[in-house]
């Protein structure tokens, strides 16, 4: 595609129903947080979810969930459970993992509950997509090049700026090849 | 540019140049392609991939032909020479630099103008770079394509600036709708019609739009052993241009999916050839048993299932034996001329992009 824009120059105003369907890959989903005025470095991911209509609460959940996604069937509305006792970079992570659920999946199935995230297991599955689209909207590819090429090399010093975890940043680093760059 | 009727979307992928290769020289002068530059594939010598294999490779199968030619935006297919070519300074000034080196090459090239804002933080300066570009396109190239995707927002600015440096005429404008589902089609096709509305601001020589319905992983979606899709895009074209009222001209994405696939690496693979006819696509799929434990004959067995299916003698009958057809003849015969998922997925756009020119 020819165009790569991240700041929009004119008053697109807000956006509707219709276009937030639209939004299907972690590009779209960036330019939404850029047009929100929303951060990306480190990504505002409840702001996004919020913006985009999701209620996000933060909640005591069952031993190993991380988070559920479901439509609420009285409000119409989708709903977001973050569990409350993980880390924040962890509850960042299920965030962005959810978002990848609504963006890419909410069309197939209501609910989502995710428990254990970076297991291995069949590429292309929903939660294997879910899993890169999240590690895409938390690290750009262009964004973590950047910061490898201006001298950030160092594994916790990256995962400080994206505000995730080192396990998170190894793995995209990987899967970016970048893993030859100490990292 | 009446005379264009087909625009299919191609990656230089090794699997999508050959399906291209291998069509008919009538095909091949009925329809006219935009191939989206793309790394090669990454070796231990060359771990980013190189954009000069990838042009040779154009060349050989392309070379004097004319088509579109734009730069993949897409991460997975990326390297550092297509961010350079994608540098906005100087008014896009390698690109502009890269087009002509190769004009030689390729005589017949229509170039997609290149829309990039990094390292610009004013609107002023954003145009500028743009019509800077469109003044030095309008001076080389008889025609240029503005390609954007349907859900971008600013389209309007970006063409109220190439239109200062360059007549309308000259400009081929491909909405790309990008990968679509049967759920959403009633919005892209909304949305579409509403763009559409909105070009008719500019005098454009004419409107391509394009989408594609291909899934990234079909068996996802359909059963283990047989599926079927519909081929959205084509209803997707048929119901805007007749809604827009406007001449529009049918792209896709030759049955790919827009974004470029991991490999599954390791594990190997279940043999799948897929089957496009006019509305749908259609697959059988067989695992290698310890009965007929090679590949080669897990997908005789497979192309023997496609080719007893009526849809595909429909087909046949249609287009004749264009090299699609004929590898899936050889293979049900016992002789499947390839073994390799890129290989079936080569078979597919040929069949895909044969079938379509016949229905145009």
């Amino acid at each position: 595609m020819a165009i790569i824009r991240r700041v929009s120059f004119t008053q697109s105003g807000n956006i509707c129903a219709d276009d937030i369907a639209l939004i299907d890959t972690p590009e779209k989903l960036l330019k939404f947080a850029v047009d929100k005025g929303l951060d990306t470095i480190p990504l505002d991911a409840k702001g996004v979810a919020e913006k985009l209509g999701i209620r996000v609460e933060y909640i005591s959940l069952k031993e190993g969930l991380s988070g559920i996604l479901y439509k609420d069937k009285e409000s119409n509305s989708w709903v977001l459970h973050v569990n409350k006792e993980h880390h924040p970079n962890r509850q960042r992570y299920t965030i962005a993992h959810e978002l990848g659920h609504f963006c890419l999946h909410r069309h197939l199935k209501q609910r989502f509950e995710d428990k254990i995230f970076f297991r291995g297991g069949e590429p292309n599955k929903p939660e294997w997509q879910a899993n890169e689209f999240a590690s895409s909207i938390l690290m750009p590819e262009r964004e973590f090049k950047d910061m490898i090429r201006s001298g950030v090399r160092n594994v916790e010093e990256l995962a400080k700026e994206f505000q995730v975890s080192t396990l998170a940043l190894r793995i995209r680093a990987k899967n970016i090849g970048l893993s030859g760059h100490g990292l | 540019m009446s005379d264009i009727i087909y625009v299919p979307i191609i990656k230089t992928s090794d699997a999508e140049i050959r399906g291209v290769e291998n069509l008919s020289e009538d095909i091949k002068s009925k329809i006219t392609p935009l191939f989206e530059l793309t790394r090669s594939r990454k070796s231990k010598n060359i771990p980013r991939g190189d954009i000069i294999r990838r042009l040779n490779r154009l060349e050989e199968v392309y070379g004097t032909r004319q088509f579109i030619l734009d730069l993949t935006a897409d991460p997975e297919s990326r390297n550092k020479q297509i961010e350079d070519l994608q540098d906005n300074s100087k008014g896009y000034k390698n690109w502009i630099n890269f087009l002509d080196s190769i004009k030689e090459e390729f005589p017949e090239i229509i170039p997609v103008i290149q829309i990039s804002d990094i390292g610009v933080d004013n609107a002023k300066d954003f145009y500028d770079r743009i019509k800077k570009q469109a003044e030095r396109l309008n001076k080389n190239f008889n025609n240029i394509v503005y390609r954007f995707p349907l859900e971008y927002e600013d389209f309007k600015g970006d063409l109220t600036a190439v239109c200062q440096e360059m007549s309308g005429e000259k400009i081929i404008c491909i909405i790309d709708a990008g990968f679509i589902t049967q759920e959403k089609s009633s919005i892209y096709s909304t949305k579409a019609v509403s763009v559409i509305e909105e070009l008719k601001d500019f005098p454009l020589g004419s409107i391509v739009l394009a989408a594609t319905s291909f899934h990234k992983n079909p068996t996802e979606f359909g059963g283990e052993k047989y599926g079927e899709f519909r081929l959205e895009e084509s209803l997707f074209y048929e119901k805007v241009n007749s809604k827009a009222k406007s001449d529009l001209i049918y792209g896709d994405y030759a049955t790919i999916n827009p974004m470029r696939s991991q490999q599954a690496g390791g594990r190997g693979w279940v043999p799948r050839i897929d089957m496009p006819t006019k509305d749908l696509i259609f697959y059988h799929r067989y695992r290698k048993s310890e009965i007929e434990a090679s590949y080669a004959k897990a997908y005789t067995r497979v192309a023997k299932l496609v080719s007893n299916e009526h849809r595909y003698k429909v087909v046949k009958k249609q287009i004749g034996d264009c090299w699609g057809i004929e590898q899936i003849e050889l293979a049900a015969e016992g002789y499947p001329q390839g073994l390799s998922p890129s290989f079936w997925i080569s078979v597919r756009m040929n069949i895909h992009i044969t079938l379509r020119i016949s229905i145009l």
